[in-house]
């Protein structure tokens, strides 16, 4: 199987090269991305990954993002001119994390009927603290019952991962495919761990550039983005990422009821990293990174997470047996 | 009333003869064994049961069968033996009536249910420094959710009794079955099924890669078989085992419980004393019955897929003669 991601990355030098180092020793064969217009040091990171055969770069510098358009044409490419089986598209903040041992395994057991699979997203709370985001942000979020507010940025939510098509569609955010074949709902092989505000600087510069390169035409950027540039202007950077961030004395109170410790990115992350603050690539690691699969107890709080996610499966069978129904009659004559 | 169990079994040494001695003190009168080409001394105790009349083995070897051989054992039942309920079942699988015993549950079935099930609950690996399966497999599952991944061997299931039909058919894994005469009771379950699906490297490895052979590759059967494959089986098993550090913390999250119910009634039987077993708490039924249903909604959504894909298929034979 080849597995082949996409990503479409701006201005996240603190980031990109803990994801692509995790993801490319995960499983994934080949990177497709496109850097737009990033100053912060990412494109040097994304061209040394170039140099050393993992990754195809294709610039933008156009003014907003075509945030559908471009993740479309990158997952056709895959599928074209890479010989993918397997594509997800990512962003940078974003870690495809398997239920399995690697990706290619979790992916290997989806039935051959199936297209396309989701990854909840698992939230990580911005904190205050030294070191770099994976040794922070150790305090995810735990949906006992899904958070629906449109202002909140935690709303339940998935990301979609396809089997390679040359005529696939990305919806924006990645989070549906058209075109991707049938669709596996209930069981997610993968959970993607998200890591969007890691620090008052990124966080402020992350807003501003969203809201700077939105497109013109179609919907607003989200309620939380624009909520979050208001409080910025409102409070400033330093005390609005406060307000974001988990403090130790809600640590306390909170943990194992709607916050949970998760050290799993942190853990891989630790064996991947080498001297100068960068991560090794596959060919500098002995054997594979072998993610810890998941026990009794991941299982049923895993299940407990995507339990939120679930209602909406009874209203597509009933759906899929209206249609059914239909398609059974016209070929019965009726 | 006389109550007949049949179960498949090969190679199951460590549990089997706990498994029949359990059963035949709890209310069952007789066991119907299919013994599949089994290597390890299983047959043995098979045959010692089957000489005091309590067993009936059935020997089978090469490809296995299953809901053939199965089909066979609940026919043979009704037809040969006089069984008033039938328990269709795996030789990792106990019984525990939800109150009373086990004749006391079915003859509370109302006359015109004619199928019932028992409710799985799944007890995990534990480190092995107890020999015996019962005393150191004392934890299980208590999702207040459904797994539903395929790969893994804590998916939310039932298990199938019925009254005797000499034409009925028990379906691969004897959650369903198929019966023009019998009518089913889906929502009270008369016992908690006690299963120990993998109790130790050497037994999950084993159990592996036979069933990813089988009629159905199960997910969780494929994981054993590539581990196998990739000689990280003892990884693979040791991430199941749940050490006394991930109970503490299992139990913390509500995610397992400890039900020492089998073990306490096992070490009754060593004793020659009575034996009784205790009744679960009703809410620790309800949720599980709950989850169950929850589960089956999955099962439905995909059995709805493939039928989606079956009429494709159909419909593009029709427009291209």
């Amino acid at each position: 199987m080849k597995l082949v991601m996409t990503l479409v990355v701006r201005d996240e030098a603190d980031i990109v090269d803990a994801q692509l180092a995790f993801h490319l020793n995960a499983g994934v064969d080949f990177v497709i991305a496109i850097d737009h217009r990033s100053v912060d040091g990412t494109t040097e990171i994304l061209e040394s990954y170039v140099r050393e055969g993992y990754l195809r770069l294709i610039r933008r510098d156009d003014e907003r993002i075509h945030q559908s358009e471009w993740v479309t044409n990158l997952a056709r490419l895959a599928a074209t001119e890479h010989g993918a089986d397997w594509v997800i598209n990512s962003d940078a903040d974003e870690f495809w994390w398997p239920r399995a041992t690697s990706l290619k395994e979790a992916l290997d057991a989806v039935p051959a009927s199936y297209g396309v699979v989701y990854a909840p997203m698992c939230y990580f709370l911005p904190r205050r603290g030294d070191g770099p985001f994976y040794e922070v942000m150790t305090i995810r979020l735990s949906q006992g019952a899904p958070i629906n507010n449109p202002l909140s940025r935690y709303r339940p939510s998935v990301k979609a991962a396809h089997r390679a098509s040359p005529h696939i569609v990305v919806l924006r955010g990645n989070h549906e495919v058209v075109h991707g074949g049938r669709r596996l709902t209930s069981w997610y092989p993968l959970e993607m761990l998200h890591f969007p505000d890691r620090s008052p600087q990124q966080f402020a510069r992350k807003y501003a550039n969203t809201v700077a390169g939105w497109p013109t035409e179609g919907r607003e950027p989200g309620a939380f983005v624009l909520a979050a540039q208001n409080a910025i202007q409102r409070m400033g950077v330093e005390e609005s990422f406060d307000q974001l961030a988990v403090n130790e004395s809600e640590l306390v109170v909170a943990t194992d009821q709607v916050l949970e410790h998760d050290t799993r990115l942190r853990d891989a992350l630790r064996d991947l990293s080498a001297a100068g603050d960068r991560f090794l690539r596959p060919h500098e690691v002995p054997g594979e990174l072998e993610v810890e699969p998941p026990n009794a107890i991941d299982e049923t709080r895993h299940a407990l997470d995507v339990a939120a996610l679930a209602e909406a499966d009874l209203i597509r069978i009933n759906r899929d047996v209206d249609d059914l129904v239909r398609r059974v009659l016209d070929l019965g004559g009726r | 009333m006389r109550i007949v169990l049949a179960m498949l079994v090969r190679d199951e040494i460590d549990i089997v003869e706990q498994q029949i001695a359990y059963h035949l003190n709890a209310g069952v009168d007789l066991v119907i064994a299919t013994d599949h080409d089994s290597q390890d001394g299983t047959s043995e105790v098979l045959e010692s049961f089957a000489r005091d009349g309590y067993v009936l083995r059935i020997p089978q070897s090469g490809k296995m069968h299953e809901s053939a051989w199965r089909s066979h054992m609940a026919r043979v039942a009704a037809t040969d033996h006089g069984a008033d309920w039938v328990i269709n079942t795996d030789a990792d699988e106990f019984w525990i009536p939800r109150e009373g015993t086990l004749k006391e549950v079915f003859a509370a079935v109302p006359e015109r249910f004619g199928v019932v099930w028992g409710l799985t609950r799944h007890f995990v690996p534990r480190p092995e420094h107890e020999s015996r399966f019962a005393e150191r497999m004392t934890v299980r599952v208590a999702s207040a959710a459904p797994i539903n991944d395929p790969t893994s061997p804590y998916r939310p299931h039932a298990k199938v009794a019925h009254r005797p039909d000499p034409d009925i058919v028990i379906r691969y894994g004897a959650h369903l079955v198929l019966s023009s005469r019998l009518a089913p009771l889906s929502d009270w379950y008369v016992a908690d099924v006690f299963h120990f699906p993998y109790r130790s490297v050497e037994q999950y490895l084993r159990k592996g890669l036979r069933q990813s052979h089988a009629e159905w590759r199960l997910g969780q059967y494929v994981k054993a078989f590539h581990a196998s494959e990739q000689g990280r089986v003892a990884d693979v098993f040791d991430a199941m085992v749940v050490d006394d550090d991930a109970l503490e913390r299992g139990l913390a999250t509500e995610a397992l419980v400890v039900d020492t119910r089998l073990r306490d009634a096992l070490r009754k039987h060593d004793e020659r004393a009575p034996r009784s077993i205790e009744t679960a708490p009703v809410d620790d039924h309800v949720i599980g019955a709950a989850v169950l249903r929850d589960a089956d909604v999955v099962r439905l959504s995909r059995r709805i897929d493939d039928l989606c894909a079956r009429v494709a298929a159909v419909e593009r034979g029709k427009r291209t003669p």
